[in-house]
């Protein structure tokens, strides 16, 4: 479906913008991290962003927990991002990467997921490709990482970025409720860990 | 022009024919609550919502919750709001309340906090629960609309499990905020609750906090 070999930006295939992605990645404080910009190619951006508007995702909600609606990421799509995210994310976390799971989000107005352990992995090497098309920042929805001292790591709502994160057990998000200044907009995006 | 009180300048008799209200709260569902409206002197609720907006509010922002509240009014120096604590705090009022909730409640000590929701601002729902806390409230001190939102949704909920316990499933009544009303309800493993979204230029003022166990 995406039917392209390379899915990254050509500027993140030189390697000297690799080795400098990957020394940000290591020294990032508080939790090591990274967002990349422009990530995708324009084929895949565009291929990604169409996909969203059509896979059944399904709304669920526990009110003391969370509320949006979520689809698995259909597995062709699945193994073409695998191709070209993990040789990437593996020079950039030091760490051969062999599998990519991924899920589909879809968050509009009164959607939030709340900062609890049981919904979240012990540790792991997380991901968020940002497919949100338009968004009025006035309206939440922010994806935020605190690692339980205090420190906190916001991650930008911007179309097409890339997030990397390093997740320890102390590490958990929570995603920032969206209130009625969304409007009948939503936010998208693909959200997993690397292993 | 109501009748004052012999209780106390702040009361409403016409509001403290209770005979009636244990039955009312003990049945109302959710969860045991009540609503009483008009409950105080209007002339001092609009004094106390005066006083109450010169207090310092802080903005509070997290995953569960934004909006603007005071620091703990125990050690508000306000003489008005200092009153309303005292009459809070009433052995006269607390009498009631325990023989309405049937709880023993501290004469002594409460928790008592001024909040302003507006616009996009929200309390995710949650139970109360924390050491100490016997029934919640709620004194409101604006008057919404059903469409400002704002509401105090309650919900029902569901015994799961051992280690789930009671989960809240879906709302079961809004409560929506009125000038003098006083709302109360036990705080349980079953008083699921939030304070739904604020969605048009508005502000829902009160006071709330919760009354505690002897």
């Amino acid at each position: 479906m995406l039917n392209s070999t390379q899915m990254l930006n050509s500027i993140y295939l030189n390697q000297s913008v690799q080795t400098q992605v990957r020394d940000a990645f290591s020294n990032a404080t508080p939790i090591p991290s990274i967002t990349l910009y422009e990530t995708l190619n324009l084929t895949t951006l565009t291929a990604l962003c169409e996909s969203m508007l059509t896979l059944h995702f399904k709304h669920t909600k526990n009110p003391l927990l969370y509320s949006f609606a979520t689809v698995p990421l259909p597995q062709n799509i699945q193994k073409e991002l695998s191709a070209s995210l993990l040789p990437f994310v593996s020079y950039i976390t030091k760490k051969k990467r062999t599998k990519l799971s991924l899920t589909a989000y879809k968050l509009s107005w009164k959607d939030y997921q709340i900062l609890h352990d049981s919904l979240q992995p012990q540790k792991s090497t997380q991901i968020i490709i940002d497919l949100t098309p338009v968004w009025n920042l006035e309206a939440g929805g922010t994806i935020t990482y605190v690692d339980g001292t205090g420190e906190y790591l916001s991650v930008p709502i911007k179309n097409n970025t890339l997030t990397i994160i390093e997740k320890n057990k102390d590490v958990n998000h929570f995603i920032q409720y969206i209130n009625n200044k969304a409007k009948t907009q939503s936010r998208y995006f693909l959200m997993g860990t690397v292993e | 022009m109501h009748p004052a009180s012999k209780i106390s300048p702040w009361i409403l008799t016409s509001n403290l024919k209770s005979s009636r209200l244990h039955d009312t709260y003990i049945k109302a569902l959710p969860f045991p609550h009540l609503e009483i409206t008009h409950f105080f002197n209007p002339y001092l609720a609009k004094k106390l919502t005066q006083e109450l907006l010169k207090e310092p509010f802080e903005e509070k922002k997290a995953d569960l919750f934004h909006f603007f509240q005071t620091n703990d009014l125990n050690t508000s120096k306000n003489k008005t709001i200092q009153e309303f604590r005292q009459f809070l705090l009433s052995p006269n009022l607390l009498n009631i309340l325990q023989e309405i909730t049937q709880k023993k409640l501290n004469l002594q000590s409460i928790d008592l906090f001024g909040s302003i929701y507006q616009d996009t601002h929200f309390l995710l729902p949650h139970d109360d629960r924390l050491e100490g806390r016997a029934i919640a409230f709620i004194y409101y001190l604006s008057d919404l609309t059903q469409q400002d939102g704002g509401a105090l949704a309650l919900y029902n909920s569901k015994y799961l499990s051992a280690q789930k316990r009671n989960q809240p499933t879906t709302v079961a009544k809004r409560i929506i905020p009125q000038f003098n009303k006083f709302v109360f309800f036990e705080v349980s493993t079953k008083s699921f609750h939030e304070v739904e979204e604020i969605i048009k230029n508005t502000q829902r003022v009160a006071l709330s906090g919760w009354f505690l166990y002897a």
